[in-house]
C-alpha cells in the first residue's frame, strides 16, 4: 500500500496541471490574507478559520489529479496483482495526503506570514491559533467523507465533466431539496437541533460554513462532524468497493 | 501438475444472456508457447481477462502456478506480465515516467530496469514525448515494456502484434522467443494472425463461440496437417497390400471407414491410382491433402458450426 501511494503522489507531481492549480490556490490565499492582514494576527487567523469549506470546493479537483486519465490504466494494476482494495484505499490515501498537504501548505503559509509580520498580542494570537485548530480538527473527517464521495464517482462514472458537474449540482441544488423534503416529512423545522442535524447529514460542508462556527465552537461540534464526515466517509467507500469489485474494468 | 503454470477449470463468463465463455479448459504448462486462437468475439480476451483479474469469472476454477484461492492468485499474478488489448497508460506522462510510475508502485529495486527494458522494446530515445502522442505501435512496445518489466514467469498478451510495422512484428517475435528460450518464460499469445502464431506457439487452444474446441500441441497439429494422397476404399486391406508389395509404400496410415492416407509418393497421385485399380481394389474417391494452421481452425469452426 505504502508502494502504491508514493507512486501515485509521485505522479501527481509530474503533472502540470498540479502546478498550475497551486498556483492559483496560492495566488488566491496570498490575495486572501493580504486582505485580512489589516486587523493583525488575531484577525487573520479568525479569517482563516472560515475558510475550510474551501475543501469542500477543491475536493473533486484535487482527486481528479489522482483518479485523472487513468480509468484505462487500472487494468495495469489489477493484472500485476494488486487488489481492488489496494486500488481504491491507495488512490483515496494520496487524494488526502495531497490535500492535507496542499491544506498545510496555503493554511500554515497564510498563519506564517501572519505570526512573522503582523502585530500579535500573546493571550489573544494563542486564542485564535486554538481557534484555528479547532476548526481544522472539525474539517478533516468532512474532508475525508467528501473526498471519498468523489473518489467513488471518479472510479466509476467515466465522463469526468460529468461526475465533477453532478458532485457540484448535487451539493448546490439536489441537497438543499432533499433538506427541504427531510423537513417536510419529519415535521420539522429551522432553527431546531433535528433540523441542524438534518442539514449536517445531507450537506456536511454546512458544518464548515462560517455561520455554523460563529456561535458553536463545542464538543458536539466536533462530534457531529466526526460522525457525519466518517459516515459518508463510510458510506462512499462502501457503495464504492461494492461497484468497483464487481465492475469488469478495460 | 507440478509443472502446470495455468489452469483454468469451467471457467464462465456471462454478460446477462450472453455467454462470452462457456466452461472453458485450458491448462498451459512450463516453458510453452500457447497461441489462443479463435475468431472476433470467440472469447479469447475475455479468457485472458479473467485470467488478469480484469473481469470477474461467472463460475469456474482458475489456478496459477498451482495457487488458487483469490489472494493467492493477486500474489502469483506478481509472477505474470499482461498486455491485454490497447494499452493503456497515463496519457501526460512519457514513456520512462509511466514505467517509472509502474515500477514506484510495484516495489521493484533498482531505476534502471525502465531503461533496460525500454532498450528491449526500442523506446529508449522516446525522449520528452507524452504517450497520448505514441503511434499505435509504439502504444505496444510500451505495453510490452510493461509486461516484460517485473521479468514475469508468465506473459499473457492479446493480440500483441496490432499496429506493429512488419519490421516490429520480426523483432517482437525474436523477442518473445528468446524469452522463453533463454528466460523459460510461458506465453499465452491470442492472435487472429495465424500465420503469425504458426511462427511461435508450441500448443494451440481453439475457441469458438466462448467454448474451447480443442487443445493439441504444435507437433500433433503439424502431424495432423501432413500433406498426404487420402484414399476411399472398398477394402483397406487389400489396398495396404498393393501398396506395400507393388510401389513398396510403407509411410501410410488406415483411418475408419476404409480410408488410407498415403505419405510418401506424393508428387504421383496417378500412379498410386493405377496401382491400385490393377490390384483389383474398388477406388471410391482419391485426392491430395494437406492443411496450414488457418486451414485446421476454419475445418474445425466450419465443423462445428453445420454439427
Amino acid at each position: 500500500m505504502l508502494n502504491y501511494i508514493k507512486a501515485e503522489l509521485w505522479k501527481v507531481s509530474r503533472r502540470p496541471v498540479f502546478y498550475i492549480l497551486l498556483a492559483v490556490l496560492a495566488a488566491s490565499t496570498a490575495l486572501f490574507t493580504a486582505m485580512c492582514s489589516s486587523g493583525g494576527f488575531s484577525y487573520l487567523a479568525e479569517a482563516v478559520s472560515t475558510t475550510m469549506v474551501t475543501g469542500f470546493l477543491a475536493a473533486p479537483l484535487l482527486v481528479q489529479l489522482v483518479d485523472g486519465g487513468g480509468a484505462e490504466a487500472l487494468k495495469n494494476e489489477l493484472s500485476f496483482g494488486l487488489g481492488r482494495g489496494t486500488v481504491y484505499w491507495g488512490k483515496l490515501s494520496a487524494a488526502l495526503i495531497l490535500g492535507a498537504g496542499v491544506c498545510l501548505m496555503l493554511v500554515g503559509g497564510s498563519l506564517l506570514y501572519g505570526w512573522l509580520l503582523l502585530p500579535r498580542g500573546g493571550e489573544e494570537a494563542g486564542k485564535a491559533l486554538n481557534l484555528v485548530g479547532f476548526c481544522l480538527i472539525g474539517a478533516l473527517p468532512v474532508w475525508c467523507g467528501l473526498f471519498a464521495m468523489c473518489h467513488t464517482l471518479a472510479l466509476l462514472v467515466r465522463s469526468t465533466a460529468a461526475w465533477v458537474a453532478g458532485y457540484y449540482l448535487t451539493f448546490f441544488i439536489g441537497q438543499p431539496i432533499l433538506v427541504f423534503l427531510a423537513m417536510l416529512l419529519f415535521n420539522v423545522y429551522e432553527a431546531t437541533e433535528a433540523f441542524s442535524l438534518i442539514t449536517a447529514i445531507l450537506m456536511p460542508y454546512s458544518l464548515l460554513m462560517p455561520s455554523v462556527l460563529e456561535d458553536w465552537l463545542t464538543s458536539q461540534y466536533q462530534l457531529w462532524c466526526w460522525g457525519v464526515g466518517l459516515g459518508w466517509l463510510a458510506a462512499a467507500a462502501g457503495v464504492g468497493m461494492l461497484l468497483f469489485t464487481r465492475r469488469d474494468v478495460r | 501438475m507440478a509443472n502446470e503454470i495455468l489452469s483454468a477449470r469451467g471457467l464462465t463468463k456471462r454478460y446477462g444472456h450472453h455467454l462470452a465463455v462457456d466452461h472453458a479448459d485450458l491448462t498451459i504448462t512450463q516453458g510453452q508457447i500457447y497461441g489462443l486462437v479463435g475468431r472476433n468475439g470467440a472469447g479469447k480476451t475475455t479468457i485472458i481477462r479473467m485470467v488478469t483479474a480484469q473481469t470477474v469469472p461467472t463460475e469456474g476454477e482458475l489456478s496459477l502456478f498451482g495457487e488458487t484461492g483469490e489472494r493467492a492468485l493477486s500474489r502469483a499474478r506478481s509472477r505474470t506480465g499482461a498486455m491485454v488489448e490497447t494499452p493503456s497508460f497515463y496519457p501526460y506522462l512519457t514513456a520512462r515516467q509511466n514505467l517509472e510510475y509502474y515500477r514506484l508502485q510495484r516495489g521493484i529495486p533498482g531505476k534502471r530496469v525502465v531503461d533496460e527494458v525500454l532498450e528491449e522494446v526500442d523506446l529508449a530515445s522516446t525522449g520528452k514525448k507524452t504517450f497520448k502522442n505514441f503511434s499505435l505501435g509504439m502504444k505496444q512496445r510500451l505495453g510490452l515494456a510493461l509486461a516484460l518489466m517485473n521479468r514475469p514467469d508468465l506473459l499473457l498478451l492479446d493480440e500483441p502484434i496490432n499496429g506493429l510495422d512488419p519490421e516490429g512484428i520480426v523483432e517482437f517475435r525474436n523477442l518473445l522467443l528468446r524469452l522463453n528460450r533463454e528466460r523459460q518464460t510461458t506465453i499465452l499469445i491470442s492472435s487472429h494472425i495465424l500465420s503469425e502464431l504458426g511462427n511461435l506457439a508450441t500448443c494451440y487452444g481453439f475457441i469458438d463461440n466462448g467454448r474451447m474446441l480443442e487443445q493439441i500441441t504444435a507437433s500433433a497439429l503439424e502431424e495432423k496437417c501432413r500433406a498426404c494422397i487420402e484414399a476411399r476404399v472398398d477394402n483397406a486391406s487389400q489396398a495396404a497390400l498393393v501398396l506395400e508389395q507393388q510401389l513398396g509404400i510403407r509411410d501410410y496410415e488406415v483411418l475408419p471407414g476404409n480410408v488410407l492416407r498415403i505419405y510418401s509418393s506424393l508428387d504421383a497421385p496417378q500412379r498410386v491410382t493405377q496401382a491400385l485399380v490393377e490390384g483389383g481394389v474398388a477406388l471410391q474417391g482419391i485426392e491430395s491433402r494437406g492443411a496450414n494452421l488457418e486451414d485446421y481452425f476454419l475445418a474445425m469452426i466450419g465443423g462445428v458450426r453445420h454439427a
